[in-house]
């Protein structure tokens, strides 16, 4: 047979190229194609390296397949195919172009093997990443996509500044292999990882943007961009100790903002940011268990995120919105798409039967590895905290009937048929989760459906849920209110921007008046100049140069009367 | 006369109690019944899981009211309407 060396993410940045130009029909099936021909690619090939040689003395590795990547890049781009599908709902070319250069520099990213070539993927997923948002017809979208140009920038600065210290080691430190976050070519790595994965105070930039962008392209945004992240922890920093830490106070926060955000979207967001934090957290614990259920656990929330996206997106282009207190009567305009919502809220939550729980099991198992129990409630905590916030609080208001006749209104087909292929594969997965784990880098015999795993876990979700419900009642949970939460990015859009206003006033009245002096003083000097060179024109007219003129000819006749003497 | 509008329903809320009081006995069964060895930690024991989700449930409600006050701001009008499909 024959086979192209070719890494399959190169297909889908021709393929962004190519939908610049494509007609609206062909672009869905373009986008899907793209990916299965990626996905071709891919399956196609032995493990090991191809495409390698040496520029400058530096080794470029183009395509490096192996078992952690290969997992990755099936999950992306089954995920691409899912998103092709839902972009016939809508017509935007460029968000089209922009799903698909962010898809392709995410998959390029996972195949490559030297530090260089990861750097521009990322960078190029990232400039994808801004596209979309950009591309987006919401308002507001525009500055939220500079505000994540800026993130992309320092995350950029940082890979570029860790590669520099890394080549200085010389030229085989370029290679993909463990780092140290010790050395400081490791350690800008390090953080520039952090930030794309959405480590704590890095964390605003996803839900920002996911907030922004269109039902599509936030989707896209879930599945592409802080995955690349968890990939590439797990690939440099396997075994961190300072991961297990971060991961935990990721899940934290993440679960804390699920809980109370009213918009839905921002919601899904952070509760993507807490999952995401279980991965980083299992990396960190590092053991061939904790790094099979990270790998696993990212796969399965690929799909259960991106059916949750995709769903909300639905709401959000019907109502304009996607808000918890605004939801009501939802149930019963769009019945197929508040299903879809809860069915991914729930496939979100780890609930037995679905992608997600065959996953966190697992990772339940790896967290009684490290110290103490804490890790291993709050893991447990995080499926019942995103229970309430990703499918009770959506269902009961979205299912909340309002007085007279409500006209149904759902969702375009495309937008239909996309979170519900996100949904199978989270069945799927979640009741034959034997070719998950096969595909894991680590062999895994675990059984999740024993009894003792699957029974605690409903007794778990059960209680949390049946506890809210029996408090909502009571009303003793918080209302639901149409508010916007601030996070940390409030300082830098609050104070910090209105800081940097009142130094960007001030910097320009002092460049103001120094520019008014400058300008007095030069008017000064050219009209003395002027003076000096109209004088200069009129060397016989009476005055004070004259008169310098015959003192200077009298002292050259007496300096000549002199010199005849000596 | 102007005659008052019907109340809103409860929706989903009460078959959705029923369901999840069901699911928590069950795996309490289950989590009590189920033979096995010593646990790793006492929050593993039997019961322990519908004590951390009751725990969890009363955080969340708990963690909304405080969020919602320390952080929580209006909203101005971003004119949703832009976010309807434009196909």
């Amino acid at each position: 047979m024959l086979a192209i060396a070719l890494n399959p993410g190169f297909v889908c940045i021709i393929a962004a190229l190519v939908a610049l130009a494509a007609p609206r029909i062909v672009r869905p099936a373009l986008i899907a194609g793209a990916a299965a021909v990626a996905l071709w690619l891919m399956l196609d090939r032995e493990f090991g390296a191809a495409m390698a040689a040496r520029q400058m003395g530096l080794p470029v590795v183009l395509l490096d397949l192996d078992a952690l990547n290969r997992i990755f890049g099936i999950a992306m781009l089954l995920a691409l195919i899912v998103i092709g599908i839902a972009s016939g709902a809508r017509r935007n070319r460029a968000e089209d172009a922009a799903m698909l250069l962010l898809a392709g520099g995410a998959v390029s990213a996972l195949f490559v093997g030297d530090l260089i070539s990861f750097v521009a993927a990322a960078s190029l997923s990232g400039i994808g990443a801004a596209w979309i948002v950009f591309a987006s017809p919401l308002p507001n979208a525009a500055r939220s996509g500079a505000r994540m140009l800026i993130w992309f920038g320092l995350e950029g600065l940082l890979f570029l500044v860790g590669v520099a210290f890394q080549l200085s080691a010389g030229a085989g430190s370029s290679e993909i292999t463990r780092l140290d976050v010790a050395t400081l070519g490791g350690g800008f790595l390090f953080a520039a990882l952090l930030l794309r994965a959405g480590a704590p105070f890095a964390h605003v930039w996803i839900k920002d943007a996911i907030a922004h962008a269109s039902p599509v392209g936030a989707a896209a945004l879930g599945a592409f961009t802080n995955m690349l992240g968890v990939y590439a922890l797990a690939r440099l920093f396997p075994a961190e100790p300072l991961l297990a830490p971060i991961g935990l106070s990721m899940i934290v926060v993440g679960a804390a903002f699920a809980v109370a955000e009213d918009d839905l979207r921002r919601a899904a967001a952070s509760g993507l940011t807490a999952q995401i934090g279980v991965c980083v957290m299992l990396i960190g614990i590092g053991s061939p268990l904790a790094l099979a259920a990270a790998e696993g656990h990212a796969f399965t929330l690929m799909f259960a995120f991106l059916a949750l996206n995709l769903a909300l997106g639905a709401v959000l282009g019907r109502q304009g919105h996607a808000r918890a207190s605004q939801m009501e009567g939802v149930g019963r305009a769009m019945p197929l798409s508040a299903a879809l919502v809860f069915f991914a809220g729930l496939a979100a939550a780890g609930t037995p039967g679905l992608a997600t729980y065959v996953t966190t099991s697992i990772a339940l198992e790896a967290a009684t590895q490290w110290n103490g129990a804490a890790p291993w409630a709050i893991t447990a905590g995080l499926s019942a905290a995103l229970l309430i916030a990703l499918a009770l609080r959506p269902a009961l208001q979205t299912y909340r009937g309002l007085p007279g006749p409500t006209q149904t209104n759902e969702a375009p087909f495309p937008m239909l048929l996309a979170p519900a292929l996100a949904a199978f594969f989270c069945v799927s997965i979640g009741l034959a989760p034997a070719w998950l784990y096969g595909l894991l880098p680590t062999q895994l015999a675990f059984r999740p459906y024993e009894l003792e795993r699957a029974g605690p876990q409903l007794e778990l979700l059960g209680a949390a849920g049946a506890v809210y419900l029996a408090l909502r009642a009571v009303k003793f949970t918080a209302p639901e209110r149409s508010q916007r939460l601030i996070d940390v990015d409030a300082i830098y859009r609050g104070p910090a921007a209105g800081a940097g206003r009142w130094v960007g006033v001030v910097l320009l009245r002092a460049y103001g008046a120094w520019a008014a002096q400058w300008e007095r003083f030069a008017t000064a000097a050219g009209a003395a100049i002027a003076r000096v060179m109209r004088a200069c024109d009129r060397p016989y007219r009476a005055g004070a140069f004259g008169a310098a003129q015959w003192v200077t000819l009298a002292a050259a006749l007496a300096l000549a009367l002199l010199w005849q003497r000596l | 006369m102007i005659k008052p509008a019907p109340p809103k329903s409860r929706g989903i809320a009460g078959v959705l109690f029923v369901c999840l009081l069901a699911v928590a006995t069950a795996g309490l069964l289950v989590d009590v019944l189920a033979l096995r060895g010593p646990r790793f930690s006492i929050i593993a024991e039997p019961g322990a899981r519908a004590a951390l989700g009751a725990g969890v449930a009363v955080a969340a409600a708990l963690t909304g009211f405080l969020l919602r006050w320390l952080l929580g701001r209006p909203i101005q009008d971003e004119g949703g309407a832009h976010a309807r499909d434009r196909a």
